[in-house]
This record gives structure tokens, sequence and C-alpha cells, in this order.
């Protein structure tokens, strides 16, 4: 019996450790590296993204979305239609994505993520490229963010947390348009646009539905005083409680 | 009297319809080469942006050693349906974004619908390719398999 006890004392620390082992996963191949260049089929390149199953799963919430959010051919969301369309691609390439969506604190661990995106948060004499990278790094969160697998799974103490982020970062955005324009603006207000689509009356009387749902489903707007009603109404709605 | 005020009144409404026209044209159509009228969005984009489009596109061929040929800037003006349709036939690049679907009703199969393009299974030299499950366009070129089109 005292040799169990010892056996368990001894093997148990180590068993802790590979429970708490934190599990990450970098790329370890590179777009443009050796290894991805063999491969000469580009759906099968996009495979060497991929986090392997059993790594996957074993993976913290925390560590999935830093993984995600450096995916590296998130590039490729701006070569579709429309933001959305853009992201519907890299989901269906890159399994990451469709693990973080079916993670019931992904909402959670990314509004926490969020929080530390600043949009003012580059240097005014920064070059354009500089500065575009920023903006693209803010619009890689949101657009992952704006996904109702993950809205939807938000609580209404979170939810309200990102609402009244949203509107905060919007406004900062706005007030640096000249730099973000309507593509660095409209990532804000979607996720607004999607969280509170069933409370946004003024909007919906104002545009028409048909209008508001056009830039839910597919980022389709003609002004970008539509973007601003959605925040204006989105304030209202924190205001008064609802 | 009464003439006059019957050319103030006739000169008020044609200067209406004239504003009209021209506030229609603005907020974003364009016609087919047979005149149907098909919507366009306007142009979001920014120095910043299209600096990190321009790079990201010339890493992504670095990345990929890809063989496609940069043809223009990047702009978000006009996407892949309105350069294939639109801007390559001499038609304007400014404000020009081109959506398959309109509040969903056709937009851009207008060019292919009682207009001045015909479906063809063989495409030669200089024709359009529209890909409908990747919302797609492209111009053909004397190249099989080689194509013009814009990223986005």
């Amino acid at each position: 019996m005292k040799k169990i006890i010892l056996f368990l004392l001894i093997v148990m620390p180590f068993f802790s450790f590979a429970q708490n082992e934190k599990v990450t996963w970098d790329y370890p191949i590179k777009p443009g590296s050796k290894e991805w260049l063999a491969v000469s089929d580009f759906s099968k390149r996009l495979e060497l993204l991929n986090i392997p199953a059993p790594l996957l799963k074993k993976m913290s919430t925390e560590e999935l979305v830093k993984s995600c959010l450096n995916y590296p051919e998130y590039r490729l969301i701006f070569t579709r239609n429309d933001l959305q369309s853009g992201y519907n691609f890299i989901r269906s390439s890159f399994n990451g994505f469709v693990e973080l969506e079916s993670r019931p604190d992904a909402g959670k661990e990314l509004v926490k993520v969020y929080a530390g995106y600043k949009p003012d948060g580059f240097d005014l004499n920064a070059t354009d490229l500089e500065i575009g990278n920023f903006i693209c790094k803010i619009t890689y969160i949101e657009i992952l963010m704006a996904q109702t697998e993950i809205l939807n799974k938000l609580n209404p103490a979170d939810s309200k947390e990102l609402m009244t982020m949203c509107s905060q970062k919007y406004k900062v955005k706005k007030d640096r348009q000249k730099y973000y324009g309507g593509i660095g603006l409209q990532t804000t207000a979607l996720i607004i646009a999607r969280q509170q689509s069933k409370k946004l009356i003024n909007a919906k009387i104002k545009h028409g539905d048909q209008k508001i749902n056009a830039f839910i489903n597919s980022l389709t707007f003609d002004d970008i005083g539509l973007l601003d009603d959605l925040v204006m109404e989105n304030d209202k709605i924190l205001s008064d409680g609802l | 009297m009464k003439t006059n005020n019957y050319i103030f009144r006739n000169l008020i409404f044609i200067l209406f319809l004239l504003l009209t026209a021209i506030t229609a044209n603005s907020q974003g159509t364009i016609q087919t080469p047979m005149g149907q009228t098909v919507s366009v969005r306007n142009n979001w984009d920014t120095a910043p942006l299209i600096a990190a489009w321009e790079s990201a596109a010339a890493q992504w061929i670095i990345d990929h050693t890809s063989d496609a040929q940069k043809k223009g800037p990047a702009t978000s003006h006009y996407n892949c349906h309105s350069y294939a349709w639109n801007v390559v036939e001499g038609g304007s690049s400014s404000d020009k974004w081109l959506d398959q679907l309109v509040d969903g009703n056709s937009n851009l199969s207008k060019y292919w619908t009682n207009d001045a393009y015909t479906s063809t299974q063989y495409a030669a030299d200089h024709e359009k390719v529209f890909y409908g499950a990747d919302d797609h366009s492209a111009v053909t070129t004397a190249t099989t398999g080689k194509v013009w089109s814009k990223w986005g």
C-alpha cells in the first residue's frame, strides 16, 4: 500500500503537468517555406496549415483564438466579393475556425482579446502600409467575432460588454475615418447589427428591412450613415437597458 | 403672364427630371451594352488599406511562387464582376462595385439575359467567364487556362 502511495506521489506531479501543458499551434510549415512549396496543389497547401485533430481538441480556447488570429492566409478574406464571403472561404479551408465556432467560450475569449485592440493605437506618422496592416488586424478579429455561431454563445453580460466596446471602438474609428474608410468601419457595425438585429427598430424604419438585412448578410451598404445609425441605435438600446 | 407661368413650371419640371437623372446616375447605375440598368456601389477604401492589400497580394505571389501578373493597383472602386463586364470594355472604374444580386434580384446576369452576351461552352480570347459557385468573373486570354480578373 505504501508503495502505491509512494508511486502516486512520484507520478502525480508529472500527470498534472501533462494535463496543464499548454498546447499551441504556430504553423510549423509557413507559406513560402520549402515544405510548403513542395506541395503544388493550392488546396493541399492550405491543408498544411490545419491543426492536427488530437492537438486541436486539446487546445484551450485562449490558444485557439491566438492561432486563428495568426492564420497565415487570413489575407484571403479580401479576395472575395465581401468580407463574409472571404471568411466563409478561409473557414472552409482551416479547421481552427470551425473548432473555434463550436467552443462555448469562443466569444468570451475573443472579447478579452478584442478589449486590448485600440483603433487609435497607430502612429499618425506611420507609413500607409503600417497603418493599413494595423487596420486589417482589427478587421480580422471583428469579422471572426461577427459570426453568429460565436455571438449566439455569449451570455447577456458578455454580450452587453461587447456591444459597449463596439460602440466605443466605432466612434474612435469614425474620428479616423480618413484611415479606416467604410471598409474599416463596417466590421464593427456588423457585430452590432448581427447581435442587436431584433432590436434595430429605428434603423429598419429609416433604411428599410432589406438594406439592414443586406448589410447583415453580405456587408452591402451604400451610405456610411447606415453604419452610424446602427451604432446610434445600439447606444440607445444599451442606455435603455433593453 | 399665364404663358410665363407655364414655361416656368415646365422648366422647373425639366430641371427636376434632369436632377433626378443625374442623381440616379451618381448613386450607382451603369448600362449593359443593350441599355439595361445595372446597379453599382461606391468605393470605401483608403490609402492605408490599398497599401496593405498591395503588400498582401505581392507577398501571396511570392509565398505561392505564383505566375500571376499584377495588372493594376489595388482598389475597391470596382470588383471582379465590374472589371470583367464593365471596366475592360471601357466603362468607368470609379465607384463601380457590381454585385451579382441586388436585394436578391438579378443584377449581373442582365449582361447575358436578352442582351449583348450569350452563353457558350467554349471561350475564345477576350470573352467573359462567370464562375457562379464562386461569385467571380474574369476575362479570357489567348492562353487556355489563363484569365485576367480582379481579386476581390
